[in-house]
């Protein structure tokens, strides 16, 4: 039985799921197409870190992996955890796409649930000045990104990040804090004032991690496996959603298939064109209305692939990510003091960095540093390593990540179009070229020293040559080559996300965001997703 | 470049061809039934996911969803592809009439797709086993001989290639000879006389890739071989002395009665570590022809005890992880000031198999390694001068793979990272005295390695910084 009456969307990330949704609670059929690549279950799922180590039958390739990739040796680039064995197949590539790129190093997911499912969780609802250039605001999608905490579970404070990230309904309360990031909180509230003179202002993290229980998941127990993976979900990833949506009778999931383009006809996309990963032939799906939300990379890949079948090979510009810098820092006020390995792992408290505009204000995170493996930050002290282990294991208690995030503007320099090659039509590469800004680096100076600042007004010191300003592409928040406009040209979409190439075609990923603030993107995805759901499809 | 159809992509053998076809730069499309989901993938691969005997039959396309008649699961696997190195068989345990399905019958299907889809080139991988004298006992042994007449008349460009016993990480003769080195007695199996003369897996990747290419082998039979013969029972001693640490008392059992006991077992349902079927390898010899054989690699048999009569072809790899263990003990007791314990110097030396970047290759690095073999102290004065002027130097690559190692091990992880709380002055202290005892050492690892190094680079021919281990 075909549905071509279905809405049929591409990719189970957070878009794509929260989409998909919004219309099976509305009593609508969707068909969503998905490569869809899963892990392996978690082991043991109720142990902590340390005991995983001693009850697991084979640690080293649970944690390093069984060729050793998670293993960070010396010259394999300045990350601070390599991504664990466990979640491999999150990045696991799909054989029709290809990406080559310059400026840009490119990451992407063909995983059930998409790049989240490795996320950390971090949900920032956008406010109204960061909004300025998309065409709604708090306004529409305020109430959004309640409902998307209704359903996934996101925890935070009112506190005084709290004027950057605006209030939404169904927040839970806070986790709760580890040790070393309950004395930073404590010493920005003796020190606000000092703190505030500079634009600084430190608060709790909006996580999607439950405090309380929350639709059938449990609260996070503090087993200090994040990285690893959730065993208790109590992290929320996508694939959450998407079991729900498996329930509805009215949806149809096609894992194992990779689409590769859509045949037009007309304006309109008459069939998505299909690859068994399995093998065999390519298939045709008919579509009626194709929603694509198979990240911003695969979903213009689409695109582009399609036009270039009508003869119209183009340039999709204003590719946008956000700029990272990890700064590592000693908190002087924790030294010499006990940690626990039983906390949750990943950042707890946020610090913004105001600037005179949205464009130039900071995001950053903060992780403390609770169960990690050591081996990546020993070797960057400059001991030999067995004075280096013994000074981490001194230091440990004292030692947390500042992970800054900048803003990015759409620049016609930073573009996605098709490789030029020898691939077979409907089947080409993507080529990716960003180009950073004039001034780029002044820019990461300025930054740098004033995050430094704030920090040693927090008591914390920076030791010298840690900083590590991480390429462009590593933040995985890719955006804007599809922007919504109110009134714009080929190239654009809607204000409802519809493509203004092809007539029954929306996007609902990060390509149609006009703009990138320095917040972590996925949050604002899902709330805009139901946004286009319910406007356009309601 | 044309794509390599490779079959049993994901077994013991197809990983590793995979592995070296990505080093190669070589595309790849990989058939098994169940493709690994996890893993970084290298290089260009396609996987196709079914069953080369095809008969359970594959799951409608989109579980029925769209109205197309089930697809020959070989339509499109041929896309590209230049030539096909058929590794998927039925191995080990199976019962006789899945080896026939798969290993005889699969064969032929994938000889008749191969002829259909117009790809010539055809490499079928078969076992030393064929050309034990009374195959009747022996359905692995029989269905490859037929499997190999298959391809001899298929019309095609064919070479068939006969490895000897593979052996290697993960090999799975090695883990069942292991289970039975591992029992308290040793049971000698007929008194296992066999000649066996075992190949190291990467080797026969490499010589099986380099076969698809040349052409002089087409119409011919191959072996492939490690350099060093020894009897079954030799192997089992010497897997016996690695695992338990000493020969220990042995047992030789007649082989009739055993084959019948076996059979009555398996079918029963229990699984022993040995088959009836598979009794035969330890009375035949598995050793090459000389007329078609290839000597490959270094031997991969564990070393035996005591070096003074180790034959030359096996000294050099049994001296490799001899050095090895030493060097592991010794940044074992730098890191955590203890001995690393068998488990970890196994991932250590598996480690050292796979990641590229850790065979010295200049005069400063072997000083280096070659120094931290000596002992810890030697170990922290190179690693001390190479934290500062030399990070990513092999010791130093080594140190923080054993460290990594160490970290994720049972045991070792609460002596690295474990909450040092002895108070802010107390760590001030302790921080003071580290930073005092390391200076003698980074003094002493100056005066040595500033000339070791300059000297290492005025010498340095242009050849690559970093060696990759074999
Ligand atoms: C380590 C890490 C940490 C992160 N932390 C945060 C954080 O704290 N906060 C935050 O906001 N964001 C975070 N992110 C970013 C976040 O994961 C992404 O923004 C988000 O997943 C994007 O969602 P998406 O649904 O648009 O696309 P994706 O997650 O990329 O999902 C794409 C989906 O489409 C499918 N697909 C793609 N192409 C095809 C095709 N051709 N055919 C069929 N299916 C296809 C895939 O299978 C997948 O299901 C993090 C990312 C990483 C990697
Ligand atoms: N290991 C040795 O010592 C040795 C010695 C001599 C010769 N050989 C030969 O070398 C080859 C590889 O050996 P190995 O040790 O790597 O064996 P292995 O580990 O058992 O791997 C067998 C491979 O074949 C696949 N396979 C099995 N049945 C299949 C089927 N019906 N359809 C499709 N794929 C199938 C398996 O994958 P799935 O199960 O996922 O399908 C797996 O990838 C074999 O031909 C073997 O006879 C091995
Ligand atoms: S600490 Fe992390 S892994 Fe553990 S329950 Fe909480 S969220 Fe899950």
């Amino acid at each position: 039985m075909s549905r071509s009456h279905d809405v049929v969307v591409v990719g189970s990330g957070p878009s794509g799921v929260h989409f998909a949704w919004t219309l099976l609670e509305a009593g609508r059929a969707v068909t969503m197409v998905d490569v869809g690549r899963r892990g392996s279950p978690l082991p043991l799922p109720e142990a902590s870190l340390p005991r995983l180590k001693e009850e697991l039958d084979d640690p080293v390739s649970y944690f390093l992996g069984d060729a050793f990739e998670a293993a960070l040796l010396p010259g394999s680039g300045g990350e601070y955890y390599g991504f664990p064995p466990g979640k491999s197949h999150v990045f696991e590539p799909a054989p029709g796409f290809g990406v080559e790129s310059r400026g840009f190093a490119p990451l992407t997911s063909f995983a059930r649930g998409g790049l989240a499912e490795a996320w950390t969780g971090g949900c920032y609802p956008l406010n109204d000045r960061e909004m300025a250039s998309f065409p709604f605001g708090w306004a529409e999608l305020g109430p959004r990104y309640g409902e998307v905490a209704r359903r996934i579970g996101v925890s935070g404070a009112e506190d005084d990040l709290a004027e950057l990230l605006p209030l939404h309904e169904h927040l839970q309360p806070p986790v709760a804090l580890d040790d070393h990031s309950r004395r930073l909180l404590a010493t920005y509230e003796d020190r606000r004032s000092r703190l505030r003179s500079i634009g600084c202002r430190v608060g709790r993290s909006r996580l999607a991690v439950l405090s309380r229980d929350h639709d059938g998941r449990v609260a996070c127990a503090r087993l200090g496996r994040c990285l690893w993976g959730c065993p208790s979900r109590s992290l929320y990833t996508p694939s959450v959603t998407l079991e729900r949506c498996l329930e509805r009778p009215e949806f149809r999931y096609l894992p194992g298939l990779e689409a590769l383009s859509f045949r037009l006809s007309g304006g309109r996309a008459e069939a998505l064109r299909v690859r068994p990963l399995a093998g065999g032939a390519d298939e045709e799906i008919p579509v009626d209305r194709l929603v694509l939300a198979a990240g911003t990379l695969s979903s213009s890949l689409l695109l582009l692939r399609s036009l270039a079948g009508e003869g119209d090979r183009r340039q999709l510009a204003g590719l946008m990510d956000n700029r990272q810098i990890f700064v590592p820092f000693v908190n002087l006020r924790q030294l010499g003091r006990p940690w626990s390995a039983e906390s949750y792992q990943y950042h707890q408290l946020g610090m913004a960095l105001d600037g005179g505009s949205p464009s130039e204000a900071v995001h950053g995170q903060i992780t403390t540093l609770t169960t990690a493996l050591v081996h990546p930050f020993a070797q960057r002290l400059p001991f030999d390593l067995g004075t280096a282990v013994r000074v981490t294991a001194n230091v440990h208690a004292a030692l947390g990540l500042l992970n800054l995030n900048l803003a990015d503007e759409r620049r016609d320099t930073c573009r996605v179009g098709l490789a030029d090659g020898t691939e077979a039509a409907g089947v080409e590469r993507l080529a990716v070229r960003y180009e950073p800004p004039v001034g780029e680096g002044a820019r990461l100076r300025w930054v740098v020293r004033r995050a430094r600042r704030a920090l040693r007004r927090l008591g914390c010191w920076v030791p010298p040559g840690m900083v590590h300003i991480r390429p462009m592409g590593a933040s995985v928040h890719y955006a804007g080559t599809l922007p919504m406009t109110v009134d714009g040209g080929p190239g654009t979409t809607t204000p409802g996300c519809r493509s203004r190439d092809v007539e029954n075609l929306w996007l609902v990923d990060g390509s149609v965001f006009p703009a990138l603030p320095a917040k972590n993107l996925t949050f604002t995805l899902m709330a805009n997703a139901v946004r286009v759901a319910e406007e356009e499809f309601g | 470049m044309d794509r390599l159809l490779l079959t049993g992509a994901s077994g013991f053998v197809g990983r590793r061809v995979l592995a070296e076809a990505a080093r190669r730069g070589v595309p790849v499309t990989a058939l098994c039934r169940r493709p690994p989901s996890g893993g970084r993938p290298v290089g260009d691969v396609r996987w196709l996911a079914f069953d080369v005997a095809g008969d359970v039959s594959g799951e409608a396309p989109l579980g029925g969803l769209l109205e197309a008649p089930p697809e020959d699961p070989w339509v499109g696997a041929f896309d590209g592809v230049g030539a096909v190195l058929h590794l998927a068989a039925a191995t080990g345990a199976a019962p006789a009439s899945e080896h026939r399905r798969v290993n005889e019958e699969g064969t032929r299907r994938l000889l008749r797709a191969a002829a259909r889809a117009g790809v010539e080139r055809f490499v079928f991988v078969s076992t030393i086993g064929v050309r034990f004298p009374d195959l009747r006992g022996y359905p692995y042994g029989r269905s490859k001989a037929a499997a190999e007449g298959a391809v001899r008349e298929s019309g095609l460009r064919w070479t068939v290639v006969r490895p000897t016993a593979v052996f290697g990480d993960g090999s799975p003769i090695v883990a069942s000879l292991s289970r039975l080195a591992g029992l308290p007695v040793l049971p000698l199996l007929g008194g296992a006389p066999a000649r066996l003369q075992p190949v190291a897996v990467d080797a026969l990747a490499a010589t099986l890739l380099d076969v698809v290419g040349q052409p002089e082998t087409v119409g011919g039979t191959i072996e492939v071989g490690g350099p060093e013969i020894a009897t079954m029972e030799e192997l089992l001693r010497r897997l016996r002395q690695r695992l338990r640490g000493r020969r220990g008392p042995a047992l030789r059992l007649p082989l009739g009665p055993l084959t019948l006991a076996l059979g009555v077992l398996e079918r029963v349902g229990v699984r022993p570590p040995v088959t009836a079927g598979q009794l035969v390898s330890f009375v035949e010899d598995g050793v090459l022809d000389p007329e078609i054989g290839r000597v490959v690699g270094e031997t991969p048999l564990p070393p035996a005890d005591g070096s003074a009569d180790v034959p030359a072809g096996r000294a050099r790899g049994g001296d490799r992880s001899r050095r090895l263990r030493r060097e592991a003990g010794s940044l074992s007791r730098v890191l955590v000031g203890s001995p690393p314990g068998e488990p970890v110097v196994a991932r250590y030396l598996a480690a050292h198999e796979r990641l590229p970047g850790l065979m010295p290759s200049s005069l400063f690095e072997r000083a280096q390694v070659g120094a931290a073999r000596l002992h810890p102290w030697p170990a922290r004065m190179a690693d001390a001068y190479a934290a500062l002027l030399a990070r990513e130097s092999v010791l130093r690559r080594k140190t923080v793979l054993l460290l990594a190692i160490l970290e994720s091990s049972a045991g070792h992880h609460r002596s690295i990272d474990r909450p040092d709380a002895r108070g802010r002055l107390g760590t001030v202290a302790a921080l003071g005295l580290r930073g005092l005892s390391a200076l003698p050492l980074l003094a002493v690892g100056f005066a040595i390695f500033v000339p070791v190094h300059l000297l290492s680079t005025l010498l340095s021919v242009s050849g690559p910084r970093r060696g990759v281990d074999p």
